[in-house]
């Protein structure tokens, strides 16, 4: 290397040093030390020597036996499934309506940003009031229009839907973006379709979901691996149940931390769930390749 | 988008509005009802008498005014901190080359994904211990909550501003490299500068952030006089229900700092994001 | 505008710096003696008023109140634990007490409680309250709170129907009648909007006195195996069944469900909820007009699920003599006064029991039959594997009510599932 370029090496290692620091001491090590924990057995308070060394026994038991991870798996990937593209649709018509030269739009932007800095705490007791079966806010409108009322956190099959509702209500984040990538768009590109008689939804087509590829992306990635998270709601709300219904991964690994002492089995739930994450956004990197559109690719 | 026919656009957001806005509507008005009127069916929107005796229990009840300095202070400290630490690094992605640079990038990427449990118990105990090597205390302060914003904060920010970074000419560095500036004057009087945008996205997502953060406080701190609003709202919780009504109410007062930065940066906001190019 | 931001930065660390800075004590150097505890935030005012009670008898000790709200104390705890860094003093509940105990974590308080003469002989606590935290024949804990449940009834209600307050010793089957009368279509919509009571799976302790009545229990008393699978247990079973869906008088899990039987009560959905004396402040905070009353007797007898709180010493602590003076404090005549005054919880030390704080003469409700009643106070073995029996019973529980609920296999399942978790090696 050039003089030049070592001294830029140096200098570019030393700006970075602060995240490289905390990377190593506070992201690496206690994620070795979280992999190497996952083939004990260990209750989570006694002291570290004592753990008991069982080689993979805990991910064997796991992919195995044990029935409440294969709930909370297919509970947490059918809330992924199904409120990660319910809450990107909802952010895009929202963005949409809001890049429109509308009165008020502040106050709109506002509304729509609002439930997501509500706390997490009264968000929980909040909808857990509305959707509740015999006197909350949403049977009771549907009463009003004569609609069948079900029974939301107490019936198996509608639990996990009145999450991906709090999901959808919470885009606010999501949306701001995709605005701000539907800022972006260049007018010219829609003049240009215009003139050539393309229709809105040509335009919409062709015009403005290419060239927000980028951001979709963005917020579909970052939504997967929100979705996976999905914690104090459950634990405040429903508590996994009814039946396991609503029972999350996270919430699932929180319970054999520290309401069942299995640590050791608890980190080898939390590196199977890294592993799956890392593992899908590689898969939608992967085809993105097919889909997302670049600026300066886009054949015109 | 011309302004023609405006009015079904209108009306379909003043519709999404209602649907969004109700619920909150439903905590403003829990926070102004008694105990047994908040479960009262049907529900009512308007609480007739208004408790405005709950807001002043709630905020008496705890030590609301220690919690909001402490928010405060420990917000603040970590936007700054982020901003500081965050763009340095970023800016050594974004422009210097050094070896591993770009693997250690995905690696940046990759921490993204993890979840927080997994090396929660392993860095709690790594801070307890760290008395014993600098003989002061860690775990019970406010320090495992900044130094991580000092150590180059959330690596999606750093993300967000090494897109900007990338996206400034890189002509003016150039040009100010052959005037013979050093690579930290590029850095700090060329580059930031202009990136007002996204340096203001960065400090008002992070604000937002760290406001709401609650698992931070409830694991590193212990004493009710170093809690913040989150942890405080906590409180009107008990292990057999809760007191519902001030619960509303103290968040209601909680919400307001950040709802009122929203309302006055919102624009600047949506600027700063889209300059970023998450498109890159 | 950088200038704002390095101005801020630099007021941000000053003001940083100043508030870090240390509290300016005066005076001899005290003991640092920390405590860490759980609840609401009357919880914790009564603590602050505990706490300087006794530093100003102790000018030797300061006591480091440690708070930790929410629903994520025993998360906390554990991770100071797993630390090797958990407070002198530790507020536990009775459910995960065998456990942290077997887990070494806690000091036997034998050899303190054997100097203070008699002031912890049997006789001067209710019973069962210094049973609660022996294990192995060892006292690790000692006992600061507890409650049992009783049925919170709405007057209201009864006079509506007609009905008389219940009689003290009233038995099962005018209970059942009871609701009976109380259970009615208020509205004339064909749905049925008040009923007598409610039946929660997932509030295990609400649903042990009916199991008790009946002579069943979940575990035998040595611990070492369930016991479900009896003629009583399946009655017990079979009885709580069919108040939803012989009688009807309680609501299937689909047609009131809410956060909990209390809120049920407090909008007059139900006429009698079992709820414990904790509940009393929740109740005061309203306008029905409601009053307290016994557990009716079955043909076992008559129950009620009683739990106590209690504070331990942790087995690391580097001021155990500092620690013992304070946990006798809690659990002696002054603390046990700041426990009744409170009004929602019983001292276990008899002679506070009784306060007026508690006890309140002049409201209309009967709180003293709280204390009447504890001669019907049993408490629920619970041994150290009891977070993961407590799964099993929960999800049988919930099928026990549901539409293919059937007490004989529920009763089934749980006995086997138990032993299988209590054998377990």
């Amino acid at each position: 290397m050039t003089r030049r370029a070592k001294r830029e090496a140096l200098e570019g290692i030393l700006f970075a040093s602060p995240w490289l620091i905390g990377f190593v001491f506070f992201t690496a090590g206690p994620m070795i030390a979280s992999f190497l924990l996952s083939f004990t057995r260990w209750n989570g308070i006694t002291p570290l020597h004592e753990l008991k060394w069982i080689g993979a026994e805990n991910y064997v038991k796991l992919l195995t036996t044990d029935h409440s991870f294969a709930k909370a798996f297919r509970n947490t990937a059918f809330y992924a499934v199904v409120a990660v593209p319910l809450g990107l649709a909802t952010a895009l018509s929202l963005a949409l309506m809001l890049n429109q030269r509308v009165r008020g739009l502040a106050a709109f932007r506002t509304i729509f940003y609002l439930p997501s800095v509500v706390s997490g705490v009264a968000t929980s007791m909040l909808w857990l009031w509305l959707f509740n079966p015999s006197f909350g806010g949403v049977n009771w409108v549907l009463h009003l229009l004569r609609l069948p009322e079900p029974g939301w956190l107490t019936d198996e099959s509608t639990a996990l839907w009145v999450f991906i509702l709090m999901s959808v209500w919470g885009v606010g984040n999501t949306m701001l973006i995709t605005l701000a990538g539907l800022q972006e768009v260049p007018t010219h590109l829609y003049e240009a379709a215009a003139l050539d008689g393309a229709s809105t939804l040509s335009r919409f087509r062709h015009v403005t979901l290419p060239m927000l590829s980028p951001t979709l992306f963005f917020n579909l990635v970052m939504g997967i691996i929100g979705s996976f998270q999905v914690f104090t709601s459950a634990y405040v709300m429903t508590g996994g149940g009814p039946n396991e219904a609503t029972l999350f991964y996270v919430l699932y690994l929180y319970q054999k931390a520290f309401e069942q002492f299995q640590m050791g089995y608890a980190s080898a739930l939390a590196w199977i769930l890294f592993a799956v994450v890392l593992a899908l956004t590689l898969l939608v990197f992967r085809s993105s390749r097919l889909w997302v559109y670049y600026e300066g690719e886009l054949s015109s | 988008m011309k302004t023609r026919n405006q009015w079904p656009i209108y009306l379909l957001l003043v519709f999404c509005s209602i649907l969004f806005i109700t619920p909150f509507l439903f905590a403003l008005s829990s926070s102004l009802k008694k105990l047994d009127a908040v479960y009262a069916y049907p529900p009512t929107l308007l609480p007739v008498p208004p408790q405005w005796s709950n807001y002043e229990k709630a905020v008496t009840s705890l030590p609301f005014g220690q919690f909001l300095m402490n928010s405060v202070f420990l917000t603040l400290a970590c936007v700054a901190g982020q901003l500081v630490t965050g763009a340095l690094v970023a800016y050594s992605f974004a422009r210097l080359r050094w070896p591993g640079r770009d693997v250690m990038f995905l690696v940046l990427l990759s921490t993204m994904m993890l979840p927080g449990q997994v090396t929660m118990i392993p860095t709690f105990i790594l801070w307890t211990h760290l008395r014993d090597f600098t003989g002061m205390d860690w775990v019970g302060t406010f320090k495992p909550l900044i130094v991580p914003s000092f150590l180059g904060g959330a690596p999606i920010f750093i993300f967000l501003m090494r897109q900007f970074f990338k996206g400034i000419p890189v002509e003016l560095e150039e040009a100010a490299r052959i005037d013979g500036c050093s690579t930290f004057e590029i850095f700090w009087r060329i580059v930031l500068p202009l990136s007002r945008p996204v340096l203001t996205t960065v400090a008002v997502l992070s604000f937002i952030g760290h406001w709401h953060d609650f698992m931070g406080p409830l694991i590193y701190l212990d004493r009710v006089e170093t809690y913040t609003l989150q942890l405080g709202l906590r409180m009107f919780q008990t292990v057999n229900g809760g007191f519902t009504h001030y619960l509303m109410a103290a968040s209601m007062l909680v919400l307001l700092p950040v709802l009122v930065l929203f309302f006055v940066a919102q624009r600047q906001l949506v600027q700063g994001i889209s300059l970023t190019g998450i498109k890159g | 505008m950088l200038h704002l931001w390095r101005t801020l930065l630099v007021c941000v660390l000053l003001f940083g710096s100043i508030s870090g800075c240390g509290r300016a004590t005066s005076g001899p150097p005290r003991t640092e003696l920390r405590y860490c505890f759980f609840g609401g935030f009357q919880d914790w005012q009564m603590f602050r008023q505990m706490a300087a009670e006794f530093e100003r008898a102790n000018p030797d000790i300061h006591v480091t109140l440690l708070y930790w709200p929410g629903s994520n104390y025993e998360a906390k705890l554990q991770l100071t634990m797993a630390a090797g860094t958990a407070p002198d003093v530790i507020d536990v509940q009775d459910e995960p007490f065998a456990a942290y105990t077997k887990m070494g974590q806690f000091e036997d308080l034998g050899p303190y409680v054997k100097q203070s003469g008699d002031e912890y002989a049997p006789n001067r606590f209710f019973q069962t309250s210094l049973e609660t935290f022996r294990v192995g024949g060892k006292q690790y804990g000692l006992p600061w709170n507890g409650g049992m449940l009783m049925i919170y009834y709405n007057r209201a209600l009864f006079r509506k129907a007609g009905l008389p307050d219940p009689p003290k010793d009233w038995t099962w089957t005018q209970w059942v009648e009871t609701c009976r009368k109380l259970t009615r279509d208020v509205d004339g919509d064909g749905r049925i909007d008040q009923f007598g009571t409610q039946v929660n799976p997932h509030y295990m302790g609400s649903l042990l006195p009916w199991i008790w009545m009946f002579g069943g229990d979940i575990i035998d008393p040595t611990m070492t195996h369930a016991t479900m699978d009896t003629p009583a247990g399946r009655e017990s079973l079979k009885f709580l069944r069919d108040l939803i869906y012989k009688e009807h008088v309680a609501p299937r899990s689909n047609e009131f469900t809410g956060m909990g039987g209390s809120v049920m009560f407090m909008t007059g959905r139900v006429g009698m909820v079992l709820d414990g004396v904790w509940a009393l402040p929740f109740m005061r905070q309203t306008d029905i007009d409601w009053d307290v009353t016994f557990v009716p007797r079955g043909p076992a007898g008559r129950f009620s699920r009683g739990t106590w709180d209690g504070v331990a010493m942790y087995r690391n602590s580097q001021h155990k003599q500092e620690a013992w003076r304070f946990i006798r404090f809690i659990t002696g005549e002054r603390g046990q006064f700041y426990v009744a005054d409170t009004g929602r919880a019983i001292p276990p030390r008899k002679s506070q029991a009784n306060s007026p704080a508690f006890v309140r003469p002049d409201t209309p409700q009967h709180e003293e039959r709280f204390l009447e009643a504890m001669s019907d106070f049993r408490t629920q073995r619970m041994p150290e594997r009891w977070a993961e029996m407590d799964v099993v019973i929960k999800r049988e529980m919930e099928k026990l009510f549901s539409d293919s609920g059937d007490p004989n296999r529920q009763a089934k399942t749980m006995q086997t599932e138990i032993d299988a978790i209590l054998r377990r090696p």
